[in-house]
């Protein structure tokens, strides 16, 4: 490629005919002392807690950490090797903030939003602050629509919706990473913004995960956020901030879905514990400072479904281009008067009266309009690694009490072959159940319940002891289901196809079915039905077809027809 | 028993106070030496410019010229007594009774080490309260009078304080000035002014490439 130099030069003219010398006016002080990605600085009077600073010489920025009575500790956010003893330290005025907007997405980039991913520079003017206060109790509503993982075990059991905060916690090697990765991949055509922080991890594990996303095709709207165990601390210590920051541009600002995988916290708390320490804060429980609840708590508060906005407008209107001050009703809910502001109708609850009373009383002719870029979501999956299954360790129960349910790994299941080895019986979603969908809803219920009696008998029968016949196909029933719940990775399914092998297990077609044989059976029926059963396959979400059975178990004729046809065709 | 060379023909000679750096300092001492500063500018009252002149002058002429008087002022080692004895024998008549009395206080209560740490908190305090502010000015060229008088006047505007100019010439500025008052510097300088112009230029133009490949691509 040949480049235009007239081209080039014309813009540089113009930048330099443009170019206004303004004052330079800067807050200084000295660095006096150096060390471990901190360093204590002399002057800067008036700096504020959290503003970036910069080292003149170098051009490394910093965040004043501690404000002390002669001193400012300042973590710096770069190559501090290169800093010594006398340089001149500037303050900027400004608050830490990280380069946002489309451009990052699918980049790999450092928690300063540097490119990592040698593709070029990113070219963004958008910027938003790393510390933002989460939204308030009036710009939230409750979590009701799903965040599928297209993982059977959660999606089924432990579901999660959209604005939800659900830990995902175990011990090393049990898989934690790839059911994030899993759920990321799953977000494919779900309109949905994701971003992976990787904190304090090998390089080689954040390029081998940048590899499967990009290969599953999920770097098209994914951002990854990594500060390697080579990074300094502070680094590691910003960076799930730095990657909500940069989700919450499009909730705020589009009025998106999001998710974002933090990877994992508690190397983070240890970041932070070195930071503190260096920093002379006082240690408290394992040598964790006092404020490290309140580091995760305001991370993952930032996490939430943000309300819906509405006016009412005339029917005529484009529902895109509505604006707030588009609504033609008042505080009562009358025509508004000339001058008058409309009304703003927020949440479920301001839909509702919207629709029910407010609507009706302007006639027809009228509509109840969304406000485009509102209700946003910002789904969260902290990821805490235990040590030999200690959940009671400080990091992992706090980091348990903030989240709104957790995910919790075994490795004894692993180490059987039940993978991804959720745990089902300790894990839970506090939230989930209400954005799960109606289908699923009514062939999950029983699901947890029937596993937790099963493992009771399974211990029970290793005893040895003679089984009845009831028994004996509940423990058929059981190791069935336990088939139909492992899943390869890479591989996160439909919830279609979730509710659909679900049922068949549930329902008991696959007792006659070889143990050894579940997973070919699903596969192949799986097949059958999308290949020729489109219409029954789409059907399974009308919550009309479905019946109760004289058990009162819930029943899909379709369904049933389906796997009779199919039965004869298994081929094992 | 010296082992190293290099430090045993320094150290062994005389002993070298301690380093006085800008970037070194005990913030114990400072708050200490703060509190005797108040001290001596009260008990100066009306003459405390004068007195603290005459600090100045002790510690750059006398203590300055021979680092030894200094160790043995500080030492421990010494008693108070015979430095007691020396002061008044060196300072009698030649210094202001309060500065003697204010020597002979410290000695009292072993503080003569803090003696510089005094007078530079002496020296902050008194331009407080008599409204005066140190700036340090940095130009290319030697400042003439006029535009001296003109920056004290802006300065005078900006900070509601009497500026006292510490003028300093620095070439590699290359034109205009720099000028410090506390922590705050204000640059207006012709090197800082082609670094900004430099890195605009830089950033305007990788933003244009990558926002516009193809403007510039020739073929």
């Amino acid at each position: 490629m040949r480049f235009k130099a007239d081209e080039i030069v014309s813009v540089l003219t113009r930048e330099i005919s443009d170019y206004q010398a303004k004052l330079d006016t800067r807050e200084v002080g000295k660095v006096l002392e150096v060390g471990d990605g901190i360093a204590r600085v002399y002057g800067l009077s008036d700096v504020m807690s959290g503003e970036m600073v910069e080292f003149s010489r170098t051009g490394v920025r910093g965040l004043a950490f501690n404000l002390e009575e002669n001193s400012v500790g300042v973590i710096i956010l770069g190559d501090y090797k290169a800093i010594t003893e006398g340089d001149e330290v500037r303050s900027t005025g400004q608050l830490l903030q990280v380069p946002v907007g489309p451009a990052l997405i699918g980049r790999v980039v450092d928690p300063l939003g540097n490119p990592r991913d040698g593709k070029g520079p990113i070219v963004t003017d958008r910027f938003r602050p790393v510390e933002s206060t989460a939204p308030g109790v009036a710009g939230r509503q409750p979590v009701d629509q799903p965040c599928q993982t297209g993982i059977k075990a959660i999606d089924a059991m432990t579901p999660i919706g959209r604005g939800q905060r659900e830990l995902i916690i175990g011990d090393r090697k049990t898989g934690k990473t790839a059911i994030a990765v899993d759920t990321i991949i799953n977000q494919r055509g779900e309109n949905m913004i994701c971003v992976y922080v990787a904190i304090g991890q090998k390089e080689a594990t954040v390029a081998r995960v940048v590899e499967s996303l990009r290969a599953a095709g999920a770097m098209d709207y994914t951002i990854v956020v990594t500060s390697s165990s080579a990074d300094p601390a502070p680094l590691q210590y910003i960076a799930p901030y730095a990657g909500c920051a940069m989700a919450e541009y499009f909730v705020y600002e589009l009025g998106g879905d999001t998710l974002c995988v933090y990877d994992d916290l508690s190397k983070q708390a240890a970041a932070y514990r070195q930071l503190s320490l260096l920093m002379r804060r006082p240690p408290g429980r394992e040598a964790f400072p006092g404020d490290i609840f309140y580091a995760h708590s305001r991370l993952l508060e930032r996490s939430a479904k943000l309300a819906e906005e509405y006016v009412l407008v005339p029917a005529d209107a484009d529902d895109k281009q509505v604006g707030r001050d588009w609504g033609v009703t008042n505080e009562r809910g009358d025509r508004r008067g000339p001058g008058e502001m409309g009304m703003v109708y927020i949440g479920p609850s301001g839909k509702e009266n919207a629709q029910k009373h407010d609507l009706p009383k302007l006639g027809a002719g009228f509509k109840l309009a969304k406000i485009p870029g509102t209700g946003g979501s910002l789904t969260a999956l902290p990821v805490i690694e235990t040590l030999e299954g200690e959940v009671s360790a400080y990091i992992p129960t706090n980091v348990i009490s903030i989240t709104d349910g957790q995910i919790y790994l075994q490795p004894a299941l692993g180490r059987a072959g039940i993978w991804p080895a959720v745990d089902v019986g300790i894990s839970v979603s506090r939230v989930g159940g209400k954005a799960q969908i109606s289908a699923m809803k009514t062939i999950a219920g029983s699901l947890r319940l029937d596993l937790a009696s099963f493992r009771e008998l399974e211990a029970f029968a290793q005893l040895g002891t003679e089984l009845d016949k009831a028994t004996q196909s509940q423990l058929d029933r059981g190791y069935r289901m336990v088939e139909v719940l492992k899943q390869p990775q890479f591989k996160p399914m439909n919830v279609l196809d979730q509710v659909i092998i679900l049922y068949a297990g549930t329902r008991g077609h696959l007792d006659k079915v070889e143990r050894r044989h579940v997973q070919k059976w699903e596969e192949q029926f799986l097949r059958y039905m999308t290949e020729q059963q489109p219409q029954v396959r789409a059907n399974v979400k009308d919550m009309k077809q479905w019946k109760k059975d004289a058990d009162g178990k819930p029943i899909h004729e379709g369904l049933e027809k389906a796997i009779a046809a199919f039965q004869p065709q298994f081929k094992a | 028993m010296n082992h190293s060379g290099a430090f045993s023909s320094e150290g062994s000679e005389h002993q070298v106070p301690r380093v006085h750096h800008a970037t070194v300092m005990d913030v114990g001492e400072q708050r200490v030496a703060r509190v005797y500063a108040d001290a001596l500018l009260n008990a100066a009252g009306p003459n405390a410019g004068d007195v603290m002149d005459e600090l100045d002058a002790l510690l750059s002429q006398v203590l300055q010229a021979d680092p030894r008087l200094f160790v043995f002022l500080a030492s421990a080692a010494i008693s108070r007594g015979l430095k007691a004895k020396a002061l008044r024998d060196a300072l009698t008549g030649r210094a202001s009774l309060v500065l003697l009395n204010f020597l002979l206080v410290l000695n009292d209560h072993d503080r003569l080490d803090l003696l510089r740490g005094i007078a530079q908190a002496g020296r902050e305090q008194f331009d407080q309260r008599s409204g005066r502010m140190r700036v340090s000015v940095r130009s290319a060229v030697a400042l003439p009078d006029d535009q001296r008088a003109r920056l004290q006047q802006e300065l005078r505007g900006m900070f509601k304080r009497e500026p006292v100019l510490d003028a300093q010439v620095d070439p590699e500025l290359l034109g205009g000035l720099v000028v410090r008052v506390g922590d705050w510097v204000l640059d207006d300088s012709v090197r800082t002014r082609l670094q900004t112009l430099c890195k605009q230029l830089i950033e305007r133009s990788s933003y244009e490439i990558q926002s516009g490949r193809d403007r510039f691509r020739a073929d």
